[in-house]
């Protein structure tokens, strides 16, 4: 089965194909133009050097966030309206544990960290387990220490101290948080430099066939059943700024 | 026999909307999602949220839309879509879920205007208007005479220089304590009043100018809602909201007159939100059958955004091969081109 991820989370563009669980193709773009410039024509070329038409796909995999809203709704968009008319499931992934593959194998944490403006940074802990299958051979394990979240900029050093042990920055916020943390309680952390830190294609398909079924809708029903096979929720952690401030007034009131 | 088939979508706002339209004629399906009461609580509608209820409600829509007209998407003869103006946002869902399935389908995809569409709105109960025509644009975003000299061809002629009419209609409302969507609840509370209790003004800018201005009058009307409040009088909230009324639907009909009687032309369309104001309808009709011109507006259903004119419009543009790529992107701040001069510079 061929398999199609989009991921308009941050201000890369990274798609992949892959074949029965082969990576085929993989496409990344941080240039200047926007994600909707930017996503149809890479799907676009991609699938056309790969040899397949749309229709040969099966599946598609999107990063549904957390990241930037903006972005995450052209992903989404895009992702569930080519499923919907080609009859295929989306399967939703989480943005960070996307990025999370960036540290794959490494003994330390690996934090995975993105802009979310207002002085916070989406943050999740992850770490990377090598155990024996009940055959005796290798298998690594991911951990999600801790879940996806909002942090303050600020509180950042002391959340990752907390817990014992390396840390190891990923994410396009890696290299400023690195800077950020010198000489605070997890000066030791040290961040992926440049573009090894960012979300590729390839991560996102070794995220695909991890969650693999599990990552579907229970009951796929009949085609245009409810709910959809392509229907998927986008994840922003955080609610609107103005759902945000009728809360605390109704709070106050 | 003209057997196009068009998928229209539009998220431009706060309404997610698609219908399939085929030959520029039968609308077989019209399908609306308003997010009326979702912003309702807000008073006024929130981009992060519009953009928010577009993502989720945007394959459902087109789902019922097809399902409603009997055709899949292999069906097609191609996608239209709202590129601008609107919310970036907002427009960015539509644009990206239509180029989506455009490609997935294998059809074109057609970029639509905004404002043309509302102009088109038209065109789904009078399919075989004829031009040249001078189509008064009135919304909650936009205020424009554009005269139209035949498909696709545009010149505007005015528009407004601070706010729309429908924004008027808006914050007059707010003020009077109506509560949201302004427009409807005002022209309600209206009806009740006394067109000629106050002197509100009516902007007429420059001789020559089809340009409108809609700021002094809403401040004339705040103004005098806060100097009653001081003085603790009572204004008579179906007064004041039947006079503001009277002084937007005088601006609008002088100048449409004005551009009917210098350019000559025979047929006048409405178009946009406030084309459903009764009041706006009533006053257009009565100037123009005193002058023999033609007059006509759309349904209520296709005043407010909606996939059919977007459609209608779309199915002008296929035929005039007016195709998008797949780099089409949203255009908050569009503006409206006539197709054939834009496409003679390139």
């Amino acid at each position: 089965m061929n398999i199609l991820t989009v991921d308009t989370a941050t201000s890369v563009t990274a798609l992949s194909l892959s074949a029965d669980g082969r990576l085929t193709g993989e496409s990344f773009l941080r240039t200047e133009k926007p994600h909707s410039e930017r996503v149809l024509p890479m799907t676009e070329q991609l699938l056309a050097v790969c040899g397949l038409q749309p229709a040969d796909l099966g599946l598609i995999a999107v990063a549904r966030g957390p990241g930037s809203f903006t972005g995450i709704r052209i992903g989404i968009a895009t992702a569930q309206g080519m499923a919907q008319v080609l009859g295929i499931p989306v399967l939703g992934l989480c943005s960070l544990d996307i990025i999370s593959w960036a540290g794959w194998g490494r003994p330390e944490d690996i934090v995975v960290l993105l802009d979310a403006r207002k002085g916070e940074w989406y943050m999740a802990r992850y770490r990377w387990r090598e155990s024996a299958d009940p055959t005796g051979a290798a298998v690594w394990r991911r951990e999600t220490l801790e879940p996806p979240q909002a942090v303050a900029t600020r509180d950042l050093g002391e959340r990752l101290a907390a817990r014992p042990g390396p840390v190891l920055l990923a994410g396009e916020g890696a290299e400023r948080a690195g800077r950020d943390l010198a000489g605070g309680p997890a000066a030791g952390a040290r961040a992926l430099p440049g573009a090894l830190a960012l979300t590729r294609g390839a991560y996102a398909a070794r995220e695909a066939a991890l969650l693999g079924a599990a990552g579907l809708p229970a009951s796929p029903g009949a085609p245009g059943g409810e709910p959809p096979l392509w229907q998927v929720e986008p994840y922003y952690i955080r609610l609107p700024e103005a759902e945000v401030r009728r809360r605390a007034a109704e709070a106050r009131a | 026999m003209d057997d196009t088939l068009i998928l229209g979508i539009e998220t431009s706002c706060d309404e997610t909307a698609a219908a399939v339209l085929r030959g520029g004629r039968r609308l077989l399906s019209h399908v609306v999602s308003s997010q009326t009461e979702t912003h309702a609580v807000f008073g006024g509608v929130v981009p992060e949220i519009a953009s928010r209820e577009h993502c989720l409600r945007l394959g459902p829509v087109v789902r019922e839309a097809l399902t409603q007209a009997g055709v899949g998407f292999g069906d097609l003869s191609a996608v239209a879509v709202t590129y601008g103006p609107g919310l970036v946002g907002s427009l960015l869902v539509g644009v990206s879920g239509a180029k989506a399935m455009a490609f997935a389908a294998g059809k074109p995809l057609v970029a639509v205007n905004h404002l043309e569409a509302h102009i088109y709105a038209n065109f789904l109960e009078h399919p075989d208007l004829e031009f040249p025509l001078l189509a008064l644009l009135v919304s909650g975003g936009h205020t424009h005479l554009i005269l139209l000299s035949g498909h696709l061809r545009y010149r505007v002629l005015g528009r407004t220089r601070d706010d729309a009419a429908g924004e008027a209609f808006d914050k007059v409302a707010r003020a009077l304590g109506l509560g949201y969507p302004g427009g409807p609840l005002l022209e309600q509370a209206a009806r009740d009043g006394d067109p000629a209790a106050f002197a509100f003004p009516r902007a007429a800018l420059e001789p020559g100018s089809w340009d409108f201005s809609f700021s002094g009058l809403k401040s004339a009307v705040l103004n005098s809602l806060n100097r009653a409040r001081l003085k603790g009088e009572d204004l008579k909230v179906a007064d004041v909201a039947a006079s503001f009324q009277q002084a937007v639907v005088d601006i609008l009909a002088r100048k449409t007159v004005a551009a009917l009687e210098a350019t000559g032309v025979r047929t006048l369309a409405l178009g946009g939100g406030v084309a459903a104001n009764q009041a706006l309808r009533r006053r257009l009709r009565a100037e123009t059958e005193a002058r023999g011109v033609a007059f006509v507006y759309p349904a209520p259903v296709y005043c407010t955004d909606n996939g059919a004119m977007v459609a209608m419009c779309g199915h002008w543009r296929y035929l005039a091969s007016s195709f998008a790529d797949w780099r089409l992107n949203a255009v908050p701040g569009l503006i409206l081109h006539d197709f054939y001069k834009e496409n003679r510079k390139m």
